[in-house]
């Protein structure tokens, strides 16, 4: 079952009959039917939403504005299968969007954003002691998201591309370097969390 | 395969992205490689735990209601936005309407005039040749020739003698 509580890892097998009468429902403007769809994919979007923004308040804003724009652009989507992942690459695009606008926002009051060079350097440091969800947050928005698109929603290299509208070496190099910074993160004197 | 080589390879092994050749190589190599192999089962276990670390997040009770309410929202603005382009488009379309209508008026109007002068010219020539004009003219010729003929006989009478009548 994709989406449901507790479950995160998509694919198109997992997008049931009911699933797909449910969006077609939605298509043709039934908000109920759309309701369903938003109970069962709240989950999905929210983790990788949180993922990139790395806040409860702004990644509940990020799908929401998602779904939003879902319901008033549904009748674009030529094919039900494809609707996991194009739900993902508007909340990947929004959160994205969002946490670039923080970025500008904190540049313009003179904060800073951990360096993932500095973040690699500092992490041979023997009291370095974090756990992955730290360690994620040390990620720059751009590994987050590939991280979360890969581990938490399960999509393939050539998806990832596509919703990230990225070339395919880009995501396998992004994924080796934030797997890379995540592993530096969690060492500490050569054990694991 | 050079452990440089491998390491770059580690992240799309653990994701089952790589070419079978890619495969065969870096197996070949771990099986050999301590520090390889260890940094496969690191990232591996890197994977799982970031996996049950996400898995566990979930989104607010709330969401639903608000995602509903901001749809109603949303649809509510597009169709006061859609009204307003209706509006505006109709006003651009009566305006369009009562310009060309004026504009045709406009013609009309000149069209007739026109038609009406070389109406009046076309009786008129034809008047000339079949029509009342030739009667005028006709008087006006007559008038002359009537006027020539009398200035004749005022001269012819001032010149004869004045015994005739006069002297009794």
């Amino acid at each position: 079952m994709f989406g449901g509580q507790g479950s995160g890892l998509r694919g198109d097998a997992s997008l049931n009959d009911g699933h797909r009468q449910l969006i077609r429902a939605a298509k043709a403007g039934d908000k109920e039917a759309f309701a369903h769809l938003v109970r069962s994919y709240k989950d999905f979007l929210f983790r990788t939403a949180f993922a990139i923004v790395r806040d409860h308040g702004e990644a509940e804003d990020v799908v929401q504005e998602s779904f939003v724009k879902a319901f008033l652009s549904l009748r674009t989507l030529n094919d039900e299968r494809a609707f996991p992942s194009w739900m993902s690459t508007i909340a990947t695009r929004i959160a994205l969007d969002t946490v670039k606008r923080q970025r500008t926002h904190r540049d313009s009051f003179g904060s800073t954003i951990p360096d993932p060079e500095l973040v690699e350097a500092h992490s041979s440091a023997p009291d370095l002691r974090l756990d992955i969800a730290d360690a994620m947050s040390k990620l720059s928005p751009e590994h987050r998201g590939v991280i979360v698109l890969r581990e938490v929603q399960g999509f393939d290299y050539q998806e990832i591309a596509d919703i990230l509208k990225v070339p395919i070496g880009t995501v396998r190099s992004r994924l080796h370097v934030a797997r890379m910074q995540l592993r530096n993160l969690l060492k500490t004197d050569g054990g694991k969390e | 395969m050079e452990c440089m080589a491998v390491s770059q390879l580690v992240s799309a092994y653990v994701d089952q992205e790589l070419s079978e050749a890619e495969v065969q190589g870096l197996r070949a190599h771990i099986t050999n490689c301590k520090s390889c192999e260890a940094l496969v089962e690191e990232f591996l276990l890197i994977s799982q735990l970031t996996r049950k670390s996400f898995l566990e997040i979930s989104a607010p009770e709330r969401m639903e209601t608000r995602v509903m309410q901001q749809i109603g929202s949303a649809q509510r603005a597009r169709q006061s936005f859609r009204l307003m382009w209706l509006v505006a488009l109709s006003a651009v379309v009566m305006t369009g309407l009562a310009f060309t209508g004026g504009l045709a008026a406009l013609w009309g109007l000149t069209t007739t005039l026109m038609l009406h002068f070389a109406h009046g010219i076309a009786v008129l020539l034809l008047g000339l040749v079949v029509g009342r004009a030739g009667l005028i003219i006709g008087s006006i010729v007559a008038c002359g020739v009537v006027t020539v003929l009398s200035v004749l006989a005022i001269r012819r009478l001032m010149s004869m003698p004045l015994e005739t009548g006069m002297g009794s």
